[in-house]
Order: structure tokens, then C-alpha cells, then sequence
């Protein structure tokens, strides 16, 4: 088990992504030192501290990597996050996990994959498409399926830019509203709902897809899923809940009797099925 | 004296206390000056009431204060944890639904990694228990808990006076000194509410309430939403975490507080989205948590039936009846073809 204690950290880069989205990189105070929170699987999650501020969970957006840094995509949505947009380069930070399941990458391996994000779910899925890039020709094929309230929402729009030309996956981009837009420098969408878009991808049996979306976007987005045969136990989603502790002990984050921080938040669907109000 | 038992007759009961009292800090079930019937120090001369039922806050107020401060942080030496040095407290007179109550708590802050917090206050804590007569709130004999109501010394209450139980070395360390009072006996305890716990065959409470909608709805229609039934119950552990800066902002303290499944906020995030918005979803949440378990305790029932639930709901209402009629239909439906 990861230290329950925050681990020093410092905030090491700050890149803008939107005017209320940042993504982060943390590296050790001590430069010699490795984190524990820096080793982690994509999906997984750790507690941000903010010396004054307070404690948040926060998914990994970046992938496992050898140089130990972590990377953190976070949106101003409150208190904590408030205060994180505030902070300056060299700035500390208590961090301490990796805490959860994340995405089953073992049995992704000659399957076609499919990655569906919505909003700030793109953080987890990029953790995982990155790890599936390293070693793209594992599997049979990659999708990428991204939507976002407007087109000036998109985060990471340098490297969506950058998949969106590449040959190891293929990508779409969604907006709901594109207020007359339909390109936003290189990067190009349709308008409509994520499950129209899902709608339109054609599944093949034995895909295995990943989801990290809004919670009203569930039951729509796995009807589509399943109407294209991908089977329960392939469909894996990331599920939010509030979360004060990371590690099972304050009993704010139970999905049916299984908890969020420890049972997940990676569930596969087949996991979650009769649960009420799981999604 | 560890595993041995002893007679103390009635007239012995006041020196056998007043030498207890001798041993160190102790706390014992008593009714204070606002009328409050609390766990707490003994005046002079004051001995343990031990025919009250059942306390306001029950012993998580000493394991898991209300509001404890966990972590300090300052720039130099980063987050550190709070120390907790205390001496022994020996909390005289505990019924078996408390102490069973301790079991289930120490199995969320104990296994795995220990709870840095609870840990100590638990070392901290000697246990006196005590057999008690339940009154038309108790429920611990209609569904048997399978927690055991484990202790230093267990006192069940006799014709004579109390036959007094030796099941710890920390209870032989207390009872040594004592023995004058004692008379060893190899008379098995007589029946007692302390039968109700530590009991394999429990009930398994179906997963879903949609049999008992009705009754849920009614009860979500009255209820206050004031938290009463779970800040006093035994095994409930709820908590969030609050940080506060110092002015200058560069030292920091981290409290954990109490937090409540009843009140709307506990399920709120970040955005204002709310995955238990009605009072309904917040009740079947409660019920999932006492009687299903979550997590590593899921199939534990927790509810150890102290009803102070029930005694202290300003709307008078009851989750056990609904639970018994969920289990009743569930088990109707396992049976018939
Ligand atoms: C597994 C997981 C992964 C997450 N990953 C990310 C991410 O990659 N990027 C990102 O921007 N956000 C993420 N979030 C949401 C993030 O935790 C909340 O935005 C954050 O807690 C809001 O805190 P605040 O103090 O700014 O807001 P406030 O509304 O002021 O929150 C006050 C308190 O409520 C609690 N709280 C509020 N919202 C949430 C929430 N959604 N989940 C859990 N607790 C909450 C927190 O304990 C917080 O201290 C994730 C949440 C979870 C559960
Ligand atoms: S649910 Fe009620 S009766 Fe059961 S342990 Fe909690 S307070 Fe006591
Ligand atoms: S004590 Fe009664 S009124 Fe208060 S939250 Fe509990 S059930 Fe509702
Ligand atoms: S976040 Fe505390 S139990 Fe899951």
C-alpha cells in the first residue's frame, strides 16, 4: 500500500490548456528521490495536497514513465483547484497514491481498442493512449473519440493535432455546440452529441472500449456500444464519485456496495450491471 | 487471570471501584449536570451507573473525535503527522452492542495499512464491559450481529453481584491488584445480550429496496435530514477533511471532521452534479452501508442495534422495520418457486 502521508512534490512546468484547464508537472522536492505517486497505471488516481488549501483526487494524465514525473490535467471547479491555478512554478504540492484500478492494459493486446472521452475525461484516456502508443502495434487498431462542450474546450489540442495525422490511430473529434464552427486551426470535428459520434465508429465483436465521460453521458454512449456488439465485460468506464480519503475509509464513494477509490474507478460494465444508479 | 472468572459479590462492588479508580484515568456511563447520559470522568466517590442504557455520542468520540487534527504542514519539514500521546483510559461499564461496535470500527482503520490516528487512540482505550437489559429500542437480539463484543473484562450481571471475566492480559494486569474482591469461580456465564454478537449465521440482506419502495418513499417524506441517526451511531465513520492555513500561509493543519450520507452535500462534486440527490437515494445509501457493508466488509452488517438511531430521530423514525421486511421479502422470493 502507497503512504497514507503527502510525498513533497513541486510543480515543475505549467502549460495552459484552456482558460480553466491546466495541466501540471510534478517532480520530486528532492530531485533525487523518485515519488511513489510517479508509479502508477493509466486509470489510476492520486491525492493532490495544497499546502492551506486541502486534498483532491485527481486522475494521471500522462504515462507511467522512467524520469518520474507525474502529470496532472485539472480544471478550476473549486476551492483546491482555485487555489492550484494560483500557485507559480516551484510552487510544493503533497502527493500520495496511486490509488484504484485502473484499465485492464493486459488483455488489450490484439483487440481493437476504442477510447471514448468526454470533457475532462480526456485526462485518463490520454494516461492510457499514451501507454497503448509505446507499443502501438499490439493491437489490432486504436480509436480515439473525443468530445467536448465547444470547440475552445478541447485540451491538449497540440497533440490532438498530432493523432489526428498520425497512422497508428484513428481519431474523431466532437463538439456539442460548434456555433458555426467547424475547424478550429488543424483540428477538425463534427457537431453532436458523443453518441451520435459513437454511432458512427463501427465496432467490430471483441473490441474492448474505454470510457471516461460526464455521468449523464453513460447510458446513452454503452446503448450505442452494445447496439454495435461490443460485449459488457470489453466496455470498461472511469467513474467519478466525491472522494475524501483515496483508500477506503470514509464511506463517501460506494458504487452499489463497492467502493469507487478501491473497486474502481475503473469498473468493466459487466461489473456494474443491476447495480442501481452505478451509471 | 487471563481466560478465568471471578464472583464479586454486591456489597464489594463500591471498594472494587474506588480501587479501580485507584489504577488511572477511567470513564464511566453517568448522567452529567445537563441531564446528558455520557461516558465521562467520575466525581469523587461517584460510582459507574450501570442500569443506563444507552449514551448520547457512543465510544467513537474517543477513537475518532469529531473533529481531530491529523496533519500540520510547515514549509520546512512538509505534511507531518499529529502526534497522539495519551495515557491508558479505562472506560467502565460498555454494553456489548459498543463493543461490538469497536470491532467493526477497528476493521476499517486497522486492516491493511493502520489509520495513523486510530491506531494509538485505540491502544490507548481498556475496555469494562457490561451485560445489559435491553429496552424497546435495542434491537441487537432480533438481528444478530456478527461482530464479537470483544474486551478487556466483562462483567455479567448476577443474583449476587457480577461475575467478572478475565478475557485479556491487559484485563489480568487490571484485575491482579483487585483480586481481594474476587472469588474465582469455573460457573459458565449465564445468558446474557453479549449472546447476540459474534454470530456466524447472519442474515443477507437483499441488495435492492425496490420491494419496500413505498416504505422507503414515506420515510424519506418525514425525515429532516439533521444527521441525528448517524453522528450518534456506533459504526458509523464518515468523514471529510478540512484544511486550514495560517495567515502568513506557511503552515497549514488538516482536520478530519464527522461528515453525514444523510445530509444532500456528502455525494455532491466538484461542478454541482450530485449522485444522490433525493432524500430516497441518501436512505438507500444508509441502508446499503448498515446492512450490506462496503468494500472490503461488503456481507458485514453493522448495525449492531444499540437504537439510539431511533431514540434520538426528532421524526421518530426507523430504519430497521423496512430492513426486516426487505429481508423477509427477499428471503420469500429465495424459497418459493
Ligand atoms: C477518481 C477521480 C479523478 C479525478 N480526476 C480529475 C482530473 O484529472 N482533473 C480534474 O480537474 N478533476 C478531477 N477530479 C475531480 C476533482 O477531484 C474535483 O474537481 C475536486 O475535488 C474539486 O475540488 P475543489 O476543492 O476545487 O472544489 P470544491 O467544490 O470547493 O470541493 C470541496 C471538496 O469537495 C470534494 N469534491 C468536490 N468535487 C469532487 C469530485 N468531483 N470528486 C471528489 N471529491 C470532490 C473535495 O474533497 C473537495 O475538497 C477527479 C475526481 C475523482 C473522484
Ligand atoms: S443503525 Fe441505529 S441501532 Fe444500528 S448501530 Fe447505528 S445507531 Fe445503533
Ligand atoms: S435522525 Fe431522523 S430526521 Fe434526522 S436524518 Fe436521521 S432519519 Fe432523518
Ligand atoms: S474515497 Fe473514502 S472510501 Fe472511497
Amino acid at each position: 500500500m502507497p503512504p497514507l502521508l503527502p510525498e513533497s512534490a513541486i510543480i515543475d512546468e505549467i502549460i495552459p490548456q484552456t482558460p480553466d484547464t491546466t495541466l501540471f508537472r510534478l517532480l520530486p522536492k528532492e530531485r533525487v528521490k523518485r515519488l511513489h505517486a510517479a508509479d502508477f497505471s493509466p486509470g489510476q488516481f492520486l491525492q493532490l495536497s495544497l499546502p492551506g488549501a486541502g486534498e483532491i483526487p485527481v486522475s494521471y494524465c500522462g504515462a507511467p514513465g522512467e524520469d518520474g514525473c507525474i502529470e496532472l490535467c485539472i480544471k478550476k471547479a473549486g476551492h483546491v483547484t482555485e487555489f492550484l491555478h494560483s500557485r507559480s512554478i516551484g510552487s510544493v504540492a503533497g502527493v500520495h497514491g496511486a490509488y484504484g484500478n485502473g484499465f485492464p492494459l493486459g488483455i488489450m493486446a490484439g483487440h481493437d481498442i476504442v477510447l471514448i472521452a468526454g470533457g475532462l475525461g480526456i485526462a485518463p484516456i490520454r494516461s492510457l493512449l499514451m501507454s497503448l502508443l509505446t507499443r502501438a502495434s499490439l493491437y489490432r487498431s486504436i480509436t480515439l473519440l473525443y468530445g467536448a462542450r465547444t470547440p475552445d474546450q478541447f485540451v491538449f489540442r497540440d497533440e490532438l493535432i498530432l493523432w489526428q495525422s498520425s497512422t497508428a490511430l484513428k481519431t474523431l473529434f466532437a463538439v456539442d455546440r460548434s456555433d458555426g464552427v467547424v475547424s478550429s486551426g488543424t483540428l477538425s470535428y463534427t457537431t453532436g452529441m458523443l453518441n451520435m459520434a459513437v454511432a458512427e465508429l463501427s465496432l467490430h465483436e471483441g473490441c474492448i472500449a474505454a470510457l471516461c465521460v460526464p455521468p449523464a453521458a453513460y447510458p446513452g454512449i454503452i446503448t450505442e456500444l452494445k447496439k454495435q456488439g461490443v460485449e459488457d465485460e470489453n466496455i470498461h468506464l472511469s467513474l467519478e464519485r466525491r472522494m475524501q480519503c483515496g483508500v477506503g475509509r470514509c464511506a463517501h464513494c460506494a458504487v452499489g456496495t463497492m467502493l469507487c477509490c478501491q473497486d474502481g474507478p475503473v469498473f468493466s460494465y459487466a461489473g456494474l450491471r443491476g447495480i442501481q444508479g452505478a451509471i | 487471570m487471563k481466560n478465568r472468572r471471578f464472583l464479586l459479590v454486591g456489597s464489594d462492588f463500591e471498594p472494587f471501584c474506588m480501587a479501580l479508580y485507584g489504577q488511572g484515568g477511567i470513564h464511566i456511563p453517568k448522567i452529567c449536570a445537563d441531564g446528558g447520559v455520557r461516558f465521562a470522568h467520575p466525581v469523587e466517590g461517584e460510582l459507574p451507573d450501570l442500569s443506563l442504557i444507552r449514551t448520547i455520542l457512543p465510544l467513537k468520540k474517543y477513537l475518532f473525535p469529531p473533529k481531530d487534527k491529523v496533519l500540520s504542514y510547515s514549509q520546512d519539514n512538509g505534511y507531518q503527522p499529529v502526534e497522539y500521546n495519551s495515557g491508558k483510559l479505562l472506560i467502565f461499564g460498555v454494553h456489548p452492542c459498543d463493543l461490538a461496535a469497536i470491532s467493526y470500527l477497528d476493521k476499517i482503520f486497522l486492516n491493511g495499512e493502520p489509520d495513523a490516528f486510530y491506531l494509538p487512540r485505540r491502544k490507548s482505550l481498556a475496555l469494562i464491559g457490561v451485560s445489559c437489559m435491553p429496552d424497546k429500542y435495542c434491537s441487537c437480539g432480533d438481528i444478530a450481529s456478527p461482530m464479537p463484543a470483544d474486551c478487556d473484562i466483562f462483567l455479567y450481571k448476577i443474583e449476587t453481584g457480577y461475575m467478572v471475566s478475565c478475557e485479556s492480559d491487559e484485563g489480568s494486569a487490571i484485575l491482579s491488584p483487585l483480586s481481594p474482591f474476587l472469588h474465582e469461580t469455573d460457573i459458565l456465564p449465564p445468558e446474557s445480550t453479549r449472546d447476540n454478537f459474534s454470530l456466524n449465521s447472519v442474515e443477507k440482506f437483499p441488495d435492492d429496496l425496490s420491494g419496500v419502495s413505498s416504505e422507503l418513499q414515506e420515510m424519506a417524506r418525514s425525515c429532516l435530514g439533521c444527521g441525528a441517526c448517524s453522528i450518534c451511531c456506533p459504526t458509523c465513520y464518515c468523514f471529510d477533511l478540512l484544511e486550514l492555513p495560517s495567515l502568513n500561509g506557511e503552515r497549514a493543519e488538516r482536520f478530519r471532521i464527522w461528515d453525514n450520507c444523510l445530509y444532500q452535500s456528502h455525494a455532491e462534486v466538484a461542478g454541482g452534479y450530485n449522485f444522490r440527490k433525493a432524500r430516497t437515494e441518501r436512505f438507500d445509501y444508509r441502508y446499503r452501508h448498515k446492512y450490506l457493508g462496503f468494500g472490503q466488509l461488503q456481507g458485514i452488517m453493522s448495525c449492531v442495534g444499540c437504537g439510539r438511531c431511533i431514540a434520538n430521530c426528532p421524526a421518530g423514525l426507523d430504519l430497521r422495520p423496512l430492513a426486516c421486511k426487505a429481508l423477509k421479502e427477499s428471503s420469500h422470493a429465495a424459497t418459493s418457486p
